[in-house]
C-alpha cells in the first residue's frame, strides 16, 4: 500500500495507507494521532470507500460523518479528501 | 455528590491500567477520578496509529517495555516516570458541557490546578497539551461511550528523551539526533521545572487538590469494587492484551 500523509495545520498527523484499483480504492486505513468519536465509525468511513471513485470521495466522507454523528478533532473531511485526491492524482 | 478517588500508589502493568480505566468507564455512576503508575515502563499508542510504524518492538522487547494500544486517540507515548490520571464522568454533568473542546479543556484545567500548587505557571492548548515555560508537561486522550467521558493523561514526573526515542519509530534515521534535540526542546517534566524530584505521592497529591479546587469537589476515598476487578480483568484480556497489532 502506498502512503500518504500530512500534519494538518493546527491539527494532528493524518496519514493514508491506500491501494488504487484502476480508477476506484482497492484498501485504505486512515491513520494518526488524531481523534474521531465514536472510534468505531472510523473503521466503518474506511469500509464505506472502499470501490468508491475519486469524485464521489468527499460526499461518502460527509453522509458517513453526518450518518454516524461523527465528531473528527485534529483533521477535517476535507483534509482527508484531499490526502485521497493526492493519492489519486499519483495513481494516473 | 462526593466525587470517588482511587489511589493506586502501587503500579500496574499496561494492560491492567487500560483494563481497569475501560471498567471504571462502564460502572461510572458518579465522577471517579483514578491516580496510577506503570510497572513495566510501556509505551501506549492511540487507537488509529499503526503500531509497526510508529513503535520499535525489538528495542521495546530488549528494554522490558510494554506496548498496548488504547481505546482513546491520540499519538504514542512513553509511560515511565510519570503519575497518569484518569477521569470518568457523565457527558451531562454540571460542571462542563458536552462540548468536546470544552470538556478536554475543563479536565486539564484540574490538572493546571494542581501543577500550580508546585509553583507552576501551567497552559492548556487545545486539544490535548498542557505546557510550562513552553513546553509539554502533560497530554491527554478521551473518549466517549454510553454518556460517559473517559479521559486519562499523564503528568511527567520526570523525562529521559533518548530512551523515549530509542523505543519510537523515526521517519527518517539520518534525522533522528535532530528530532531528539527538538524533542528535548518541546517536552519536560516536574522535575526539570522545578531543579529537583517529586515522589509520586507528591504529585499525586497536588492533582487531587488541584481536581478538588477546580471544581469545587469533595471525594470519598475509593477502591476498584470486586465487580469492577473482575471487568477490568476481563477487558484487559479480551481487548488490551488482544489488539494492539491489529493496525
Amino acid at each position: 500500500m502506498k502512503q500518504y500523509m500530512v500534519k494538518v495545520p493546527g491539527g494532528k498527523l493524518l496519514k493514508l495507507k491506500i491501494d488504487i484499483d484502476s480508477t476506484k480504492i482497492k484498501s485504505i486505513q486512515i491513520l494518526g494521532d488524531f481523534f474521531v468519536y465514536p472510534e468505531e465509525s472510523l473503521f466503518e468511513l474506511e469500509k464505506a470507500l472502499l470501490g468508491v471513485q475519486r469524485e464521489q470521495c468527499l460526499d461518502i466522507i460527509s453522509s458517513a460523518i453526518a450518518q454516524q454523528k461523527m465528531t473528527l478533532a485534529g483533521f477535517s473531511a476535507n483534509d482527508l479528501n484531499n490526502l485521497i485526491q493526492q493519492a489519486f492524482e499519483e495513481h494516473t | 455528590m462526593k466525587w470517588r478517588l482511587i489511589i493506586h500508589k502501587q503500579p500496574h502493568t499496561a494492560f491492567e491500567n487500560m483494563g481497569i480505566d475501560a471498567a471504571l468507564q462502564e460502572s461510572c455512576t458518579v465522577p471517579v477520578v483514578r491516580l496510577y503508575t506503570w510497572q513495566p515502563p510501556a509505551v501506549s499508542i492511540g487507537r488509529f496509529q499503526s503500531l509497526h510504524d510508529e513503535i520499535d518492538e525489538q528495542q521495546c522487547k530488549k528494554n522490558g517495555v510494554d506496548i498496548v494500544r488504547r481505546i482513546t486517540g491520540g499519538g504514542a507515548v512513553f509511560h515511565d516516570a510519570e503519575v497518569t490520571y484518569s477521569i470518568c464522568i457523565r457527558e451531562k454533568n454540571e460542571y462542563f458541557s458536552k462540548d468536546l473542546h470544552e470538556s478536554y479543556q475543563a479536565i486539564c484545567g484540574a490538572v493546571i490546578a494542581g501543577l500550580k500548587k508546585f509553583g507552576l505557571e501551567p497552559a492548556y492548548i487545545p486539544i490535548n497539551d498542557i505546557i510550562v515555560n513552553g513546553k509539554k508537561i502533560s497530554g491527554c486522550a478521551q473518549t466517549r461511550k454510553k454518556g460517559i467521558i473517559l479521559q486519562h493523561g499523564t503528568l511527567l514526573v520526570d523525562v529521559d528523551v533518548d530512551k523515549m526515542f530509542s523505543l519510537l519509530k523515526v521517519p527518517d534515521e539520518k534525522i533522528r539526533d535532530k528530532l531528539i534535540a527538538s524533542a528535548k526542546e518541546r517536552v519536560t517534566s516536574i522535575h526539570q521545572q522545578l531543579g529537583k524530584q517529586m515522589s509520586n505521592e507528591e504529585v499525586m497529591t497536588a492533582l487531587v487538590d488541584g481536581f478538588k479546587e477546580f471544581f469545587n469537589i469533595e471525594f470519598e476515598v475509593s477502591e476498584l469494587t470486586p465487580k469492577e476487578k473482575k471487568r477490568a480483568a476481563e477487558i484487559q484480556k479480551t481487548v488490551f492484551e488482544a489488539w494492539s497489532y491489529e493496525r
